[in-house]
Order: structure tokens, then C-alpha cells, then sequence
């Protein structure tokens, strides 16, 4: 009996170490690759959006070894890219795309922020040499560039973060799901979150997480920046896969297609 | 099936497993470390590639850029994703990144000031 007890706590601790490395495990920020390939990376996602004429994309990356992705998600992180005119520190003034970010703070899991950075930033950490892209079409390119420089923007973001949270309330918050309010905010001309809210209830599904029930409630328990208490149901949430179908579905899409290095 | 055995198989399960937060992963510390690095080992190139930090973005429209960011800049935002679509943008062969933390900017600007 002692020996089971002692299993058992073994396995708890072992848990809780995978749980806590999972939501922060990249606060090392060693590169995962050389500078040439990630810069590789950035390069080829911005000439592929730029070769589309597009003003707005929505790119993701994969900011965790692929072995830790739940199943049926493919990428951990989404924002927007804005093709922009950028003044470089030398005094230069340079076409390229500004991306516009919802960040889980290091120091507080269950915070977040946001925050405009630049391609190989946020390329540099991942864990594939891969990229998921969006190409809106050009009427919501339109939209989204009027609700990213408006009030609206940092208005829609709710700095309560959860990595499971339920894009049908606005308990919690996560990157996917701020891209989602944004575009939604977009689609329907309002800055309303209530009425965001009950469209996104009727026209979008979201990624069921399929994980344990036990793995889920330990996380909930011990994990800062995870919490089902949002959810009434299974737990689902956005994800750069759910936001692509829910684009194509109703043809506010000009393109959805996947970047890797060869 | 004893509860105390079934609740080691349940741990084992868990343990191995996928993780719940990887559900979504949007770190930013990261990535931040590591351009600073590409900052400081690359010396301003990386792959043939010249590394700037980018000072301020504006969206731009496809005839030329748009004024600075403002209320009223609804209009030239209106016209910049209507325009339309006449092929490839152009883009700079630069790599831009935000700038280094603020006491290696300092120190940065004071090597060079003296």
C-alpha cells in the first residue's frame, strides 16, 4: 500500500512538471533551429502573402513539439499581418508586413497582452518550420484593417487568458479567440461584444480539445493559464483550423493553404 | 479493478497523454529572446539578410503609403483593401525585428555616442 502511494504521488509530480513545462516550457528561448531557417521562415511567409496582393492575412505558427499537440490541433498560435510601411532604426523607411499580436505574459500565465511585432519575431521560437496562412477576401481585408487601427481592437481584448477558453462567453481569452472577435467585430460593423458573442454562438465551431477528462480537471486544478470553468459542455476552442473552416464555410476566404521549408 | 489501482492507470493515462495547454501556445518571451540574439551574434545580417529593428509600422495602400495613424484614417484603410488586385506587393529583402530590451538599447546608444 505504502509503494502505491508513493506511485501515485510519483506520477502526480510527474504530471504537474509535464502540465507547468507544456504552458512554459519555452521561457528558455533557445532557438529551436538556425537563424538562417527561421529567418527562411519569415521571408517565405511574407512573400507568399505579399505575391497574394494581400493588405490582411492571418498566419499561425507551431509553438509546441508536435508530439505535445492534442489531436485535430495543428498550430498553437494565430495573429494578424498588415502590409505596412515600416521605419527601420537606420532611418530607412521599408515595405513589409507589421503583425499584430495577443501574447500570454511569461511572468502571469493567466494575463495576457498585446502587442505589434515583426515576422521573424514571431517565427523565432517555434518548433516546425511551418506556417498555416488565411488570405481573407479583399471586402474583409477592407473591414479588418478599420477595426485593427480603431478603438475597437484593444477594446475586444479581454486580458483574462485561457488556453482551452470557450469563444461563446467572454470569461477568458485566448489568442485564437481574439483574432476571432476582431474578425467577427470586422464582419459585422460593431464593436458590440455581446452581439460578436451570439454570432460567433451561431455560425462558428470551435476545435473540440480531446484530452483526458482527468488531465483536464488536474490541469483546471494546478495550472494557471488553463481553466474549464467557462465551459459548460466538452471543451472546444478556437484554433487556426476551426477560424479556416469557418472562413471557407462562408466564403470569406480568398485562399487557406500551409508553408513549410523544404 | 481496485480504486487505488484504477486511479494509478488514470495518472499513467494522464501523464502520458497530450497536453491541455498546448491547446494554444502564445508565448512572446521567446521569440523575443531569440531575435535579440540574432541581434547580438548576427551583427545586424543574418543569412545574407540585413537585420533592422523596426522603429513604427503604418498599413500601407497599394498605390503608396498612408498617412500617419489617426481617427480620420478610415478613408485611405478603405482604399488601401479595395484597391485592386494588381499582383505581387513589393516587400524589403530586410529582416526587420523590434528592437533590443531597453538596457541593451541603452547600452547601445552609448557605445556608439562615445
Amino acid at each position: 500500500m505504502v509503494i502505491l502511494n508513493r506511485i501515485v504521488l510519483i506520477l502526480i509530480g510527474v504530471w504537474l512538471l509535464q502540465a507547468t513545462a507544456y504552458a512554459g516550457s519555452a521561457s528558455g528561448g533557445e532557438p529551436n533551429f538556425a537563424p538562417e531557417q527561421l529567418v527562411g521562415l519569415s521571408k517565405k511567409v511574407e512573400r507568399a502573402i505579399a505575391a497574394r496582393g494581400a493588405h490582411v492575412a492571418l498566419i499561425s505558427r507551431v509553438g509546441r513539439p508536435k508530439d505535445e499537440l492534442p489531436e485535430g490541433i495543428e498550430f498553437t498560435h494565430v495573429a494578424f499581418a498588415v502590409y505596412s510601411q515600416i521605419t527601420t532604426d537606420d532611418g530607412r523607411v521599408v515595405p513589409g508586413y507589421a503583425i499584430y499580436n495577443l501574447y500570454q505574459s511569461d511572468e502571469r500565465p493567466n494575463t495576457s497582452f498585446l502587442k505589434q511585432d515583426y515576422p521573424l519575431d514571431y517565427y523565432a521560437a517555434v518548433h516546425e518550420l511551418k506556417a498555416g496562412i488565411i488570405i481573407p477576401d479583399k471586402a474583409l481585408q477592407k473591414r479588418l484593417l478599420k477595426v485593427i487601427f480603431s478603438s475597437t481592437y484593444p477594446a475586444l481584448h479581454n486580458p483574462r487568458y485561457s488556453a482551452t477558453s470557450n469563444p461563446f462567453n467572454d470569461r477568458y481569452q485566448n489568442c485564437t479567440e481574439f483574432v476571432l472577435d476582431v474578425m467577427n467585430a470586422a464582419i459585422y460593423d460593431t464593436s458590440d461584444y455581446r452581439r460578436i458573442k451570439a454570432n460567433e454562438a451561431a455560425y462558428f465551431e470551435p476545435q473540440p480539445v480531446r484530452v483526458g477528462a482527468l488531465k483536464l480537471l488536474l490541469g483546471s486544478i494546478f495550472v494557471p493559464d488553463i481553466t474549464t470553468s467557462d465551459h459548460s459542455g466538452p471543451v472546444a476552442t478556437a484554433t487556426f483550423g476551426s477560424i479556416a473552416r469557418y472562413m471557407q464555410r462562408h466564403g470569406i476566404a480568398d485562399e487557406v493553404f500551409t508553408l513549410s521549408m523544404d | 479493478m481496485k480504486p487505488r489501482a484504477r486511479l494509478v492507470s488514470s495518472l499513467l493515462l494522464a501523464v502520458l497523454s497530450p497536453g491541455v495547454a498546448v491547446a494554444q501556445s502564445s508565448l512572446q518571451h521567446s521569440g523575443q529572446a531569440v531575435t535579440h540574439s540574432l541581434q547580438a551574434i548576427g551583427e545586424g545580417m543574418v543569412a545574407g539578410a540585413k537585420l533592422v529593428s523596426g522603429v513604427a509600422a503604418v498599413p500601407l495602400k497599394a498605390a503608396g503609403a498612408v498617412g500617419e495613424l489617426s481617427s480620420d484614417m478610415g478613408d485611405a484603410l478603405w482604399e488601401a483593401a479595395n484597391a485592386p488586385a494588381a499582383g505581387p506587393l513589393p516587400l524589403t529583402d530586410d529582416v526587420i525585428t523590434i528592437g533590443p530590451p531597453p538596457g541593451e538599447a541603452i547600452r547601445r546608444q552609448e557605445t556608439s555616442t562615445w
